[in-house]
């Protein structure tokens, strides 16, 4: 699933790591969700939207809606 | 130690270590290994403790070893947990099929006595239970 992580964690100016403890995850959980490689649970979706102040759709694109 | 971290994982390796070890005592004391027909039986009580022992340091290392914030985090991290449970599947799906295979095989090659046979078979017939019970759990709390 695509996403737009990077682009908002770049925004903000922090590292993986720092995403990492934020949402209590592990920096590698960080780096496979931002390169579309591990898809959250819907509870670590709602964190991360939470984190940035966004909706899950602003920040997680479903195939469908990004062709 | 964190509070709200579990204990009841380290309560029971140390309740099953100290099961273990007294059952070894047991043993040892009720000198069953006279008459175990097995090779060293001398040592099999002291096997039984050592297995009890091990559980109880494995339990209290769990309560009372400090965990760092981050060892928390990899232990609880969804991604750790899910590809555990995927490579746990495959294992077990494996291991099945090659565990039935090297019965039968090992069996028509006179390997193994019928007391082992049937033991063995009494396991992968267990493994097999306990899979479709949790399966059946599952499909009805989830």
């Amino acid at each position: 699933m695509k996403n737009r992580l990077e682009a908002l964690r770049r925004e903000r100016g922090i590292t993986q790591e720092e995403l990492a403890a934020a949402l209590e995850v592990s920096r590698q959980t960080v780096g496979s969700l931002e390169n579309g490689r591990y898809n959250p649970s819907i509870l670590l979706a709602f964190k991360i939207a939470r984190y940035f102040g966004r909706t899950i759709e602003e920040i997680f694109l479903y195939e469908e809606d990004a062709t | 130690m964190r509070k709200n971290r579990k204990k009841w994982p380290g309560r029971l390796l140390i309740g099953l270590g100290l099961a273990i070890l007294l059952a070894g005592l047991t043993l040892y004391a009720l000198g069953v290994h006279a008459w175990l027909p097995m090779a060293q039986p001398e040592l099999f009580p002291w096997a039984v403790m050592v297995v009890g022992m091990v559980f109880l340091v494995a339990g209290a290392c769990e309560l009372y070893l400090p965990k760092t914030r981050q060892q928390e985090i990899e232990e609880r991290d969804e991604r750790n947990i899910s590809n555990a449970n995927a490579a746990k599947a495959t294992a077990y799906e494996v291991g099945t099929v090659l565990f039935a295979v090297a019965l039968l095989a090992l069996s028509r090659l006179g390997y193994l006595g019928t007391v082992a046979f049937l033991t063995l078979a009494a396991v992968f017939v267990g493994v097999q239970i306990i899979f479709v019970a949790r399966l059946w759990y599952l499909e009805r709390t989830r």
